[in-house]
C-alpha cells in the first residue's frame, strides 16, 4: 500500500558523535558483593544471571522496565528471538548504536549473558540502515551475533516492533542494558551511568557521554560546551523530546537518550500559509489525512476529526518534520486529540 | 393616536434594517442567482425591482391577514399562486416604462415569483406579524432589493457598453462584466463592501483565535 | 543561559527545503521559458513577464493591507504574474496583461484568504476572463521570428495559430519539428515545448512537482487524440497536432501541477489527471474556443476535494483492515491487534515523558 504511505527518510546527522568514542565523565563507580564471587562467566547459570541484574539494578533504556524483570519473565517457546535493541532512528540520537562501534566485546559478553538466560532461538542485534552521512562503513557483526539492518522510512523503531513474530516470543533489550550486564558480571559493578547522546548546533563538542544518573542538562552542557547560548534545550529524542526551561534542575535519567541544543527556534515569527502540497498526508506512517485534520483541529470541529480517525495518531511529528510551511502540525492534532479524550470523558461521566 | 404612531414607527424602525445592514440580497444572500443573471443592465434592474416590490408585498400582507386560517397542505401553494398572479400588474407597470423592459430581463422576473420570501419567509414569519408590520417589512425589504439591483445593473451598463438606461455616455470597455460570472463576484465585492461599512460602526462580537499564542 | 530559551514543539529537526525554495523552483524553472520568448519574439516578452510580475505583487500586497493577512509573504503572486504572459500572444497589450493579473490576485486569491485557499487556479482565470473580454485580441497571435517593438500598436504580421487550424477543422501547415522547436504562431511561452518539457522535467527532479499529475493527465489524451482525431490522415500526425498545439504540454507541467488547487493524495492526482485530460478533450472537440485547456482546469478545480474525499474512504479501509480482516474471520482473540499494537508505541512515548518529568 506503498501508494497511500510514503513516510519519509529523516537526514540523520549522526557524524561526529558515532565517530567519537564515548566520554565518560570521572566518577565513583559503586559495586555490590554477591554469593558467587569466583564464578567463572562462562559458568554462570540463568538464575545467577538474573540474581547479577537484580543485585546491579539494572533499567533498559529501551522501554525503562527493570532487566530482570524482563529476563525472569520471559517464556520463550520454541523459535524464540532476542533483539538487541540499537535502532536508533531519530537524528543526533547514537548513544546504542555507538556501542555497536566503539565497545564490542563488552557488548558481545553481555548479549551472550542474556542469551544464556533466555536461550532464545536465534539472536540479533538491531540497528538503521539508512544512515548516509557516517564515513565508516558501519559494523555487520558484534562478536558473533549478526547485526541486522533495519530499512524503512521514519518512524522505523514503531516498525520494527510490528514485524516482529506474534505473541510471547521475543524478547526486546536495549543495547546499553547488556552492556551494564556484562560489566555486572565482570566486574560486579552497580548501574549508576547511562548514555547520552549530547548534540546540536549550539554544542562545541557533540559527543557520546556516560555521565551518572541524575547528572542536570546544564552540567551536561558544560562537559561538552557551548559555541553559542542555545534558544532551545531539547531532552529525549530530536523527534519526540520536550524543550526545557531550567537547565540546571533538569535531571538525565536511564531513558533518557539525547541532549540537544539549537541555536535558532523554529517557532515564533510568522510563518507562511498551507500550500497544500499533500506532502503531510504522505509521510504519515498511519496513513491518516494529515492536512485535512489540521484544517478541522485548527477549528476545533471534534466531531468531523473522529471521522478522519485522528484517535490513530501515534505522534511521531513526521508531518511536522516536512511541512515546508513550518506549521507545528503535529502539534495541533495532539492537542485537539487531547481534548477529544477529555470531552469524551465528560460524556462518560 | 400617540401610541399607535409610535407602534407604527417602531415597526418602521423595525424593518429599516431591511435598508442596509441587512439587506436582503448583500446580507440575507437571497436571490443572488436571479441578480447575477438576469440585472445586466439599468432598466432590467428597474424591472426586477418593480416585479419585486409587487409580488413580496402582496403576499407577506395576505400572509399576516390569512396565513393562520389557512390548511397547512394549501398554505404555501396559495402563498405562490398570489406572488404569480402579482406578475401581471407588474408587467404591466413595467411596460408604462418602457415597452421591453420586461421582456428584456428574460425569464428572471418570473423566477423572483418563487424566490425565498414568497416561499419561506411568508410561511415562517409574517403569519405572526401584525399587517402593518408585515406591510413595511415587504417595502423595505422591495426597496434593499432595489438599491442592490439598481446599483449592480447600473455599473455593470456602464463598464459593460458604457451607457446608462439606453443612452451612451462612452465606449464600452469591458463587455464580460454582462455575464453571469462576473455578476457574482460584483455581488461578492458589494456584500464585502457592507461588511467593511457595519465593521466601522459595530465592534466585532468574536474574536479570531491566535494561532501563535495558542501553543500546547 | 536561561533567559535566552524559548519554547518549542515536539520535532526539533526540520527538512531544509521549504515554501520559498518550492517557489524559488517554480520562478528558476519559467525564466528558460522567458528566454525563448525573447529569441522569438524580443524584448517585448520580458517587459510583458516583469509588468505581470510588478502588478500581481502590487495587488497581492493591497490585498494582504486591505484583508489584514498575518502570514508571511511568499512567492506565488510571482508565478501567477509570469505564467499569465506566457499564455497570451507576444504583441498583447499591456492592459489585457494587467487586468488579467487584477482578476487573478483581486478576484480568485485574496477574498478567499490568500496562499492556500484559494479555491481555483488564479492564473487560469485570469487567462479566461481576459480571453472572454477580448478574444479577438487574446488569439490574434503574431508570427515568430520577428521583434515586436516594446511600447504602442504592435505592426507584427499575424499567422494562424495550429490551435486555430484545428479547431475550425483544418490540418495546420507547420512541421513538427517547427512545433517542438516553437517557431509556429501561437501563445508566447507555450509554443517551445522542448525548453517547456526540460523546465518541467527540472521541476519533477527537485521533486517540487509530482510527476503524477503530468504523466496521468498526457498519456490518456495522448491516446485521446490519437483515437479520435479531429483532422484527416494518420494517427500519429493528430497526436502530434493535437499535443503541442494550444497551451497543454505547459498547461499540464505548470497549471495543472500548482498544490493549491490539486488533490493532496497521489490516488488523487491520477484521479484528477485522467478526469482532466477527458475534460480538456471533450472541450477542445467539441467546444468552439481554443482555450480548452483554461477553461478544463477551472472546471476540475472544484472536483479536486472530491477526489480527496475519495482517497480517504479508501484509506479508512486500509487503516482499519485488521479489524476488518477479523471481523470477516470471525476470530475474536485477532481483532485488538491494531489497538494493543497503537497502546504499545504510546506508552513508549509516554514511559519517555515521564521519565524526563522525573
Amino acid at each position: 500500500m506503498s501508494f497511500f504511505v510514503k513516510g519519509i527518510i529523516l537526514e540523520q546527522k549522526k557524524e561526529p558523535m558515532l565517530t567519537r568514542s564515548t566520554l565518560v565523565m570521572r566518577q565513583e563507580f559503586e559495586y555490590f558483593d554477591c554469593d558467587f564471587p569466583d564464578a567463572a562467566i562462562d559458568e554462570l547459570s540463568a538464575e545467577q544471571i538474573i540474581e547479577l541484574a537484580k543485585l546491579a539494578g539494572i533499567v533498559d533504556e529501551s522501554d525503562g522496565k527493570m532487566l530482570w524483570e524482563k529476563l525472569e519473565k520471559a517464556n520463550l517457546g520454541e523459535g524464540g528471538r532476542l533483539i538487541i535493541d540499537a535502532i536508533d532512528d531519530e537524528p543526533y540520537i547514537s548513544s546504542q548504536m555507538s556501542l555497536c562501534v566503539h565497545q564490542q566485546d563488552k557488548l558481545a559478553l553481555g548479549i551472550e549473558l542474556c542469551e544464556k538466560a533466555l536461550n532464545p532461538a536465534k539472536t540479533y542485534i538491531a540497528m538503521y540502515k539508512h544512515i548516509f552521512d557516517v564515513n565508516f562503513s558501519l559494523p555487520h557483526r558484534v562478536g558473533k551475533y549478526k547485526v541486522e539492518k533495519i530499512g524503512g522510512r521514519y518512524p522505523a523503531e514503531n516498525r520494527a516492533y510490528r514485524h516482529l513474530p506474534k505473541g510471547k516470543n521475543s524478547v526486546v533489550i536495549g543495547s546499553c542494558a547488556a552492556l551494564h550486564l556484562a560489566r555486572a558480571a565482570e566486574e560486579s559493578r552497580k548501574m549508576t551511568t547511562c548514555f547520552i547522546t549530547v548534540a546540536g548546533d549550539a554544542v562545541k563538542n557533540p559527543r557520546n557521554v556516560e555521565v551518572p544518573v541524575g547528572t542536570s542538562v546544564e552540567k551536561l552542557l558544560e562537559l561538552c560546551g557551548l559555541t553559542e547560548e542555545p534558544e532551545v534545550i531539547v531532552v529525549g529524542g530530536s523527534m519526540t523530546g520536550r524543550a526545557i526551561f531550567e537547565p540546571e534542575n533538569e535531571l538525565v535519567g536511564p531513558t533518557t537518550r539525547g541532549v540537544i541544543a539549537l541555536c535558532k527556534s523554529y517557532s515564533g515569527g510568522k510563518s507562511y500559509n498551507c500550500i497544500g502540497c499533500g506532502r503531510c498526508d504522505h509521510a504519515c506512517p498511519k496513513a491518516l489525512s494529515v492536512s485535512t485534520m489540521r484544517k478541522l483541529a485548527e477549528f476545533g470541529k471534534y466531531d468531523e476529526l473522529r471521522h478522519y480517525d485522528a484517535a490513530l495518531c501515534i505522534g511521531c511529528g513526521a508531518c511536522s518534520y516536512v511541512c515546508p510551511a513550518r506549521i507545528d502540525i503535529a502539534a495541533t492534532i495532539i492537542k485537539a486529540k487531547k481534548q477529544m479524550e477529555l470531552a469524551k470523558k465528560e460524556d462518560m461521566a | 393616536m400617540s401610541e399607535k404612531t409610535k407602534k407604527l414607527s417602531a415597526e418602521i424602525k423595525d424593518s429599516l434594517g431591511y435598508l442596509f445592514f441587512k439587506n436582503p440580497v448583500l446580507v440575507c444572500g437571497l436571490v443572488i442567482g436571479q441578480l447575477a443573471a438576469g440585472c445586466t443592465n439599468l432598466q432590467n434592474g428597474a424591472a426586477l425591482s418593480i416585479t419585486y416590490l409587487f409580488i413580496v408585498v402582496p403576499v407577506l400582507v395576505f400572509a399576516s391577514v390569512i396565513g393562520k386560517r389557512l390548511p397547512e397542505i394549501i398554505k404555501t401553494v396559495s402563498y405562490m399562486l398570489v406572488s404569480a398572479a402579482m406578475l401581471i400588474p407588474a408587467y404591466y407597470i413595467c411596460g408604462g416604462f418602457s415597452a421591453t423592459i420586461f421582456d428584456s430581463a428574460g425569464i428572471y422576473p418570473a423566477l423572483l415569483a418563487v424566490s425565498t420570501v414568497p416561499v419561506v419567509y411568508s410561511n415562517k414569519f409574517a403569519e405572526k406579524q401584525t399587517v402593518s408590520k408585515a406591510f413595511f417589512n415587504g417595502v423595505f425589504l422591495a426597496l434593499g432589493f432595489a438599491l442592490t439591483a439598481l446599483i449592480l445593473g447600473g455599473a455593470r451598463e456602464f463598464f459593460g457598453s458604457g451607457s446608462l438606461w439606453g443612452y451612451k455616455l462612452s465606449e464600452g470597455s469591458f463587455p464580460a462584466v454582462k455575464l453571469p460570472f462576473w455578476g457574482f463576484i460584483l455581488l461578492g465585492f458589494m456584500a464585502a463592501g457592507i461588511n467593511a461599512v457595519r465593521d466601522i460602526f459595530k465592534k466585532p462580537e468574536y474574536i479570531v483565535p491566535q494561532n501563535e499564542e495558542e501553543r500546547v | 543561559m536561561k533567559e535566552k530559551l524559548m519554547f518549542q514543539n515536539a520535532p526539533h529537526v526540520r527538512q531544509s527545503e521549504s515554501v520559498a525554495t518550492m517557489m524559488g523552483d517554480f520562478v528558476i524553472a519559467l525564466l528558460p521559458i522567458y528566454l525563448m520568448c525573447f529569441f522569438y519574439y524580443g524584448a517585448r516578452s520580458l517587459v510583458l513577464g516583469l509588468c505581470g510580475v510588478f502588478f500581481c505583487v502590487l495587488f497581492s500586497l493591497i490585498g494582504k493591507i486591505v484583508v489584514k493577512e498575518r502570514a508571511k509573504f511568499d512567492l506565488t503572486p510571482v508565478i501567477t504574474g509570469l505564467i499569465i504572459p506566457l499564455l497570451m500572444p507576444a504583441d498583447i497589450p499591456y492592459y489585457i496583461v494587467i487586468s488579467a493579473c487584477a482578476v487573478a490576485i483581486l478576484v480568485v486569491k485574496v477574498p478567499f484568504g490568500g496562499t492556500g485557499n484559494n479555491l481555483f487556479n488564479p492564473a487560469a482565470v485570469g487567462f479566461a476572463s481576459v480571453a472572454l473580454c477580448w478574444p479577438e485580441v487574446v488569439f490574434r497571435y503574431p508570427a515568430p521570428m520577428q521583434v515586436i517593438e516594446i511600447f504602442g500598436e504592435s505592426t507584427a504580421k499575424i499567422a494562424n495559430s495550429p490551435a486555430y487550424s484545428l479547431a475550425i477543422g483544418a490540418v495546420p501547415d507547420y512541421e513538427v519539428l517547427d512545433m517542438l522547436l516553437g517557431s509556429v504562431p501561437g501563445p508566447m511561452g507555450a509554443t517551445n515545448i522542448f525548453v517547456v518539457a526540460a523546465c518541467g522535467i527540472f521541476l519533477m527532479v527537485r521533486k517540487t512537482i509530482n510527476w503524477i499529475t503530468p504523466v496521468s493527465f498526457l498519456v490518456p489524451y495522448t491516446l485521446l487524440s490519437a483515437f479520435f482525431p479531429r483532422i484527416g490522415g494518420s494517427p500519429f500526425d493528430a497526436l502530434c497536432y493535437e499535443l503541442f498545439s494550444g497551451t497543454i504540454i505547459f498547461g499540464a507541467l505548470f497549471m495543472l501541477t500548482e498544490p493549491v488547487t490539486s488533490p493532496k493524495r497521489d490516488f488523487g492526482k491520477f484521479l484528477a489527471g485522467l478526469s482532466s485530460a477527458i475534460v480538456v478533450f471533450l472541450f477542445r472537440y467539441f467546444g468552439g474556443l481554443e482555450m480548452g485547456f483554461a477553461n478544463a482546469l477551472i472546471l476540475m478545480n472544484v472536483f479536486s476535494p472530491v477526489f480527496d474525499d475519495v482517497c480517504e474512504e479508501f484509506l479508512k479501509v486500509y487503516r482499519h483492515k485488521d479489524g476488518i480482516v477479523a471481523s470477516f474471520k470471525k476470530d475474536k482473540k485477532q481483532k485488538p491487534e491494531e489497538t494493543v499494537e497503537v497502546n504499545l508505541i504510546e506508552e513508549k512515548i509516554e514511559t519517555k515523558e515521564e521519565e524526563a518529568v522525573k
